[in-house]
């Protein structure tokens, strides 16, 4: 709701209040002027009821002096002077006159010039009845005059009329005495509109027409018009019943409506004194409360700017009591504010120290992520890696951001993709911890065995969650695994080796003992040959335990690392063959091959099986003996390559067991099948792995890796 | 008189061979003995000789005799024929290796003479 302005509002309620209280004063004024009216018209009415009574009294009373006349015995005796002695007593100012029924004046009390009979005699002869004439103009009298004429009868003769002449001045005098107040008027007028008296100007209007005489139809009434006067009336009109005439009783049309001009010009007053102290009253108002107002402001702007409210002179009690709780809001405001003010400094300097050990803590964390071991990885799901620690160059030989613009692929050991995956997918807000193991790839091009600790800082969404990584080198616990393995498999071997290889001589051995004690009793020819074999698999039982005895030195050899030169290595094994490849023809050739961080005792045993075997199993052809190397990053890649008689493919790996002689021929190709065995021990135990190339189809060619003496490996060696 | 049983000897000792086909011979006179050095020679003599059993050392030069044996075992032609393993071995693994390659026995190697006896009776048995 849109707000309105403290003046339209007051401005409302005044006239809510106003002018219902307006409209209350202008029925009840209505209402007095009403009563006002009916009682000024009852008043008229029953003032004119009371003339016409009076009148009729009046008239009775005349005529009742002129029937006592009537019945005078007087007029039969013709005694008229005794008559008129009577009559004048009873008359006062009315003149008394007595018509013979022949018409000739008999007696009259007043003297005067000769009056002529009166028509109403005549009438009155003719009826026999008493009447009321008229108004008639006699010409005796200044003014004009009225008759009440009785009949004189004696049993049935008329004797004649007795006549009471009035002058209307004894109705107007009549009528004066009736104290009427100005706007009042009352005619008496004959039964021909004629005005008989009246009661303002009774003499300007004897003798003139009613006005309104044609509106006074039978005996009583109402009618509205102008009277003689011209003056604009209400009137009520009345007939005297044995008169026949009319009193009319005006009122002036100003009298009757001066109640409401009164009451109009008193409500205009009214209204305009309400209004102007209306107006008055919400002027002082409104200016007090804009008063009031302007200080609650400046209590107000106070609260606002925190100052304490000024004190302030309040002439309302309410806006004392606002203006009173707001200062007391802004004092504890301002209270509240200061000691705010003082915890904030306070907790500014807090914050301040926690900062300088929150920079110290993290200076601190930097120095340990920067310079510790351990690699830090943070990164989200995706594998987009946000933070590396520098140490990753150490494990890696890549620096930070190299790392980071690697794909996974380029990363880490393909076989240990999916381990690495499935780690990511049991990362959850419920378990936040994992581990796992996997190899990277080093700059060298070998592979480092790391441990890695992840720990998942939820984000609340999959896609914002975080994951950190904390990254150590195994490479040394891995290759104590490796050697571990490698060790139980030559233990292994070596049980295997002694319930299969070695029970077999001494089998022989116990048998041909048997044998040899049976056939010295019944053959002698016999025993020299079992003597023979027992010598025979004593032979092969030495030879195998001191096959053993050598496989297992290498097997379990503490590898010294040292740099070996591989070619000086090599030309010293060769050396040791020069009998047999001299008389096999055969030729060994050799690229550069590389320093070797290796045992040379151990890398001399290894040649020396490998050219060995591949002079042992020639073919027909001259032997071919080519030893070549590729060198990627810390490893070495050998090659030793013949063109002897090769390896199915299917014997490629069993070719490496203890005493696992494959050639069908023993005969031909004699020894205790251990070289080989010995061989992918040597390499093992430097680190390396050793195969038979089955893609080479023609002859033999064993690959072997060996770690080359680089500046890290020197380091190892350190 | 019912079909001299014949039994298959394949083991690369000579001493073994002739000691266990005497041993056989002395129990049942009757009895048919062949030899094979090796494995490539037991898979052509079983099908040139058709034995009744056959008794194949493990420890061989070239084919062993569990590669021997899973080869009898997947070819439906010699599948059905009884094959007793004969070792020196009493390792577990080489018994538990035996028993997956369907061997129908499994016979330690005598470690004296007497003992063939008792060997040729269990070859015999099959």
């Amino acid at each position: 709701m849109k707000a309105k302005s403290l003046a339209t509002m007051l401005a409302g309620v005044v006239c809510a209040v106003f002018l219902p209280l307006l409209a209350f004063g202008i029925f009840a004024s209505y209402e007095s002027v009403e009563t006002q009216r009916a009682r000024i018209l009852d008043f008229a009415s029953h003032k004119n009821r009371e003339i016409v009574r009076d009148l009729a009294a009046t008239l009775t009373a005349h005529r009742v002096k002129l029937s006592a006349l009537t019945t005078s015995l007087s007029i039969e005796r013709g005694e008229y002077d005794r008559l008129r002695e009577v009559s004048l007593r009873l008359a006062e100012n009315e003149d008394i006159q007595f018509w013979s029924a022949d018409g000739r004046l008999l007696m009259r009390t007043s003297t005067g010039p000769d009056v002529t009979i009166p028509a109403v005699v005549k009438e009155v002869l003719e009826t026999r009845t008493s009447l009321v004439s008229s108004l008639r103009h006699n010409p005796a009298r200044t003014t004009p005059v009225i008759d009440i004429a009785l009949p004189v009868i004696r049993g049935t003769q008329m004797l004649g009329a007795m006549v009471m002449t009035i002058s209307t001045d004894h109705f107007a005098e009549f009528l004066a005495g009736r104290d009427f107040k100005d706007g009042f008027f009352t005619s008496i007028v004959d039964t021909t509109g004629i005005i008989i008296a009246r009661s303002a100007r009774h003499r300007d209007f004897v003798g003139r027409r009613l006005p309104g005489m044609d509106s006074t139809t039978g005996d009583s009434g109402t009618w509205s018009g102008v009277n003689p006067q011209g003056v604009p009336v209400y009137a009520f009109f009345l007939r005297e019943p044995s008169s026949r005439w009319i009193v009319t009783m005006g009122i002036s049309r100003q009298v009757l409506e001066a109640p409401v001009a009164q009451m109009e010009l008193r409500l205009a007053v009214i209204g305009v004194v309400l209004t102007a102290l209306m107006a008055g009253l919400v002027y002082l108002l409104v200016r007090h409360i804009r008063m009031e107002s302007s200080k609650l402001i400046g209590v107000a702007i106070a609260l606002g700017d925190g100052r304490d409210a000024p004190i302030q002179q309040w002439q309302i009690s309410d806006f004392q009591r606002i203006g009173d709780a707001m200062a007391k809001a802004a004092g504890t405001i301002n209270t509240q504010a200061q000691a705010l003010s003082e915890t904030n400094r306070t907790l500014e300097d807090i914050v301040e120290q926690r900062t300088r050990e929150l920079a110290a803590t993290q200076a601190r964390y930097e120095v340990l992520a920067e310079n510790g071991a351990d690699v830090i990885v943070f990164r989200n799901r995706d594998s987009v890696t946000s933070y590396v620690s520098p140490s990753i160059t150490r494990l890696t030989g890549y620096n930070p951001e190299e790392i980071k613009s690697f794909s996974p692929e380029q990363k880490f050991h393909p076989d240990d993709g999916d381990r690495r995956a499935a780690v990511d997918a049991t990362l959850t807000p419920e378990r936040p911890t994992a581990t796992n193991e996997f190899r990277m790839r080093h700059k060298d091009g070998h592979w480092v065995w790391v441990h890695a600790n992840y720990t998942l800082i939820p984000g609340g969404t999959r896609d914002a969650d975080q994951i950190i990584v904390v990254v150590r080198d195994i490479s040394d616990r891995k290759r104590a695994e490796e050697a571990l393995l490698r060790s139980n498999e030559v233990l292994r071997q070596f049980a295997a080796v002694v319930s299969h290889d070695l029970k077999a001589p001494a089998r022989h051995l116990s048998i041909y003992s048997d044998l040899l004690q049976t056939s010295l009793e019944k053959s002698p020819a016999d025993a020299s040959g079992f003597a023979a074999r027992i010598g025979t698999a004593a032979v092969r039982m030495q030879e195998l335990i001191g096959s053993l005895a050598a496989y297992t030195q290498v097997a379990y050899a503490r590898c010294a690392v040292a740099p070996v030169p591989l070619d000086s290595v090599v030309a010293d094994v060769t050396k040791t063959f020069e009998g047999t490849i001299a008389e096999l023809g055969a030729r060994i050739e050799t690229t550069p091959l590389p320093i070797i961080a290796g045992d040379r005792g151990l890398l001399e045993s290894l040649f020396q099986n490998l050219i060995g075997n591949a002079l042992k199993y020639h073919g027909a052809d001259p032997v071919l003996i080519r030893i070549s190397s590729s060198t990627q990053g810390s490893m070495t890649e050998i090659s030793v390559t013949d063109n002897g008689i090769g390896v199915p493919a299917q014997h490629s790996e069993r070719i490496f067991e203890i005493f696992k002689r494959l050639h069908p021929d023993q005969s031909k190709y004699l020894g205790t099948g251990i070289g080989l065995a010995m061989s992918r021990s040597i390499v093992e135990t430097h680190g390396g792995r050793i195969w038979l190339d089955t893609s080479v189809t023609s002859g033999a060619c064993f690959r072997l890796t060996l770690p080359v003496a680089t500046a890290v490996n020197e380091a190892l060696v350190a | 008189m019912t079909t001299p049983r014949r039994v298959l000897i394949v083991d690369d000792d000579e001493l073994d061979r002739m000691l266990l086909a005497e041993a056989i011979k002395s129990c049942e006179p009757a009895t048919i003995v062949a030899h094979a050095v090796n494995g490539d020679e037991a898979l052509i003599a079983v099908r040139s000789f058709d034995p009744t059993v056959i008794v194949l050392d493990i420890n061989m030069p070239g084919m062993d005799g569990f590669e021997v044996l899973g080869r009898l075992k997947s070819d439906p032609a010699t599948k059905q024929i009884p094959v007793t393993m004969f070792s020196s071995s009493s390792q577990k693994s080489d018994i538990d290796r035996s028993v997956a390659l369907e061997a129908s026995g499994y016979i330690n190697k005598p470690g004296n003479l007497s003992e063939y006896r008792s060997v040729a009776l269990k070859v015999i048995g099959f």
